[in-house]
């Protein structure tokens, strides 16, 4: 009888691995498909609470380090939709109407905006890009641990967000740098929390070319797909 | 010598052999009941003391033994009294309902054939990925039944489809009884077993009250007779009262 070890080898010579598009590197990662258990634990946290968002992200994150054979740290936000878009058709290539396969062809040819920037403001200097997935990860985890029992968390997930692209504030008067690499999620959170909002608004309309890129990756002809645990509901 | 208190019945296309309980066992077993907090482990210690046999039983055979027992302790007949009318209820027919050996599934998810069968579970499990994943036997030929964590080795897929053809293929028995509208399947089956074996406890010691008293028994008796035998002696004693008055 062959041990479990044994068996074990056997199955994965079964699995397949899929080519996916990583927009960032402009090139093509081989991925493992999504297993029952990963399915399971993205529909786990289906909630309809304020923070579900961050939790299916996290969830999504732990899915894509375990699954993509890339580093963790190399992969952005803005390949997030790919990626997922990607698993999801190797299960099924049509979401409510959208073919998925016609979508993930089309993103190959949209073009990524810079994904770093450097934003100028009265007082300061923010270093700014869109963040790793694992970057994402560790933020949205502070949140959600931090204020999983707050009701008004409005305010803490623009904060949030702040958190996950600024990587530098330099101050103009002294020379004085903040590297928010250094910094702990509490420390970045006070730090951004004393200051003034005026100094965010240019960062805010970057972080929305962004978020707006990585709609467009998920819209085909007018109809755009809810990233969300209902996605992977087949 | 060889115990022969055991006995041979047949379901699902395989002999499975059960023993018959003494009076004292069935006592200890029902005074288990009334204080038990979890009556499928009730069960299942039930069926680890009565089962003889290498076979690990699947959900669906533990059932079928467990009424197989009943039968056996109190016959095939069971009352229920609604509306002061007696409505009584063979448990063979119902033990007839749920013995349908269904075949296999073979589903194929990609370019693999995942083979389902019935689960080794003491309830159903409610969720559905779970329920999929412990119903997994093999993937193409390769048997898959001792890993434990079975959800990684399946695809993501449409679970409540395959969920629905699992469960509509093995766990789709039921018994219907008209008369008390209520319908007895895989999902209620254990409360259904609790009513059918509790029964009066005080009325179980006045009988091993009398058979000591008026029969003699001894310990050793009750240790080695079935409730069945007892009833015999009983009625044999209460059959002889009476000629003897009417004499």
């Amino acid at each position: 009888m062959s041990s479990v070890n044994e068996i074990l080898n056997d199955l994965n010579s079964l699995k397949s691995d899929i080519q996916v598009y990583i927009p960032s590197i402009k090139s093509n990662k081989k991925t493992k498909t999504l297993n029952l258990k990963q399915q399971k634990e993205l529909l786990d946290n289906l909630s309809e609470s304020n923070l579900s968002l961050l939790t299916f992200f996290n969830d999504v994150f732990e899915i894509i380090n375990a699954n993509c054979s890339d580093d963790s740290k190399v992969i952005n936000v803005i390949d997030r939709p790919n990626i997922l878009l990607s698993l999801r058709c190797d299960v099924n290539k049509i979401y409510e109407e959208v073919n998925l396969e016609e979508l993930l062809k089309r993103n190959k040819d949209i073009p990524l905006p810079d994904l770093s920037k450097q934003i100028e403001t009265e007082h300061f200097v923010f270093d700014v890009s869109s963040p790793s997935i694992q970057r994402d990860y560790n933020v949205n985890s502070y949140l959600v641990n931090t204020y999983k029992n707050e009701e008004k968390i409005l305010g803490k997930l623009y904060i949030n967000e702040l958190s996950k692209f600024i990587n530098k504030i330099k101050f103009k008067s002294s020379e004085k740098v903040i590297d928010f690499d250094n910094e702990s999620n509490g420390n970045r959170f006070k730090i951004l929390e004393n200051m003034q909002s005026s100094n965010f608004q240019e960062i805010y309309s970057f972080i929305n070319d962004i978020r707006d890129k990585e709609v467009e990756y998920l819209t085909l002809d007018g109809t755009q797909i809810d990233l969300s645990p209902e996605f992977f509901v087949l | 010598m060889a115990d022969f208190r055991y006995i041979d019945i047949q379901f699902l296309d395989k002999t499975h052999t059960i023993k018959e309980l003494s009076f004292v066992e069935f006592k200890n077993f029902l005074k288990r009941i009334y204080s038990s907090t979890d009556i499928i482990i009730t069960f299942n210690e039930l069926i680890a003391h009565c089962y003889k046999g290498d076979n690990k039983l699947n959900y669906v055979e533990k059932i079928l033994v467990l009424l197989n027992i009943r039968g056996l302790i109190f016959g095939n007949e069971v009352t229920f009294v609604q509306n002061e009318k007696n409505i009584v209820i063979n448990i063979q027919e119902i033990i007839d309902s749920f013995n349908i050996k269904s075949k296999e599934i073979k589903h194929q998810i990609g370019d693999n054939i995942y083979t389902f069968n019935y689960i080794f579970d003491n309830h159903i499990p409610e969720n559905k990925l779970e329920f999929i994943s412990n119903s997994l036997i093999k993937i193409n030929d390769i048997d898959v039944t001792n890993i434990s964590d079975k959800n990684e080795l399946i695809p993501a897929c449409n679970f409540n489809e395959l969920y629905d053809l699992i469960y509509n293929n093995f766990y789709n028995g039921n018994f219907y009884i008209k008369k008390l509208d209520y319908d007895i399947n895989f999902s209620s089956i254990y409360t259904f077993l609790e009513s059918i074996f509790k029964s009066d406890l005080m009325g179980l010691y006045e009988m091993e009250y009398k058979l000591r008293e008026v029969l003699n028994f001894n310990t050793y008796d009750l240790e080695n007779m079935s409730l069945p035998e007892c009833k015999m002696f009983m009625n044999f004693y209460v059959r002889d009262q009476n000629d003897k008055e009417n004499n």
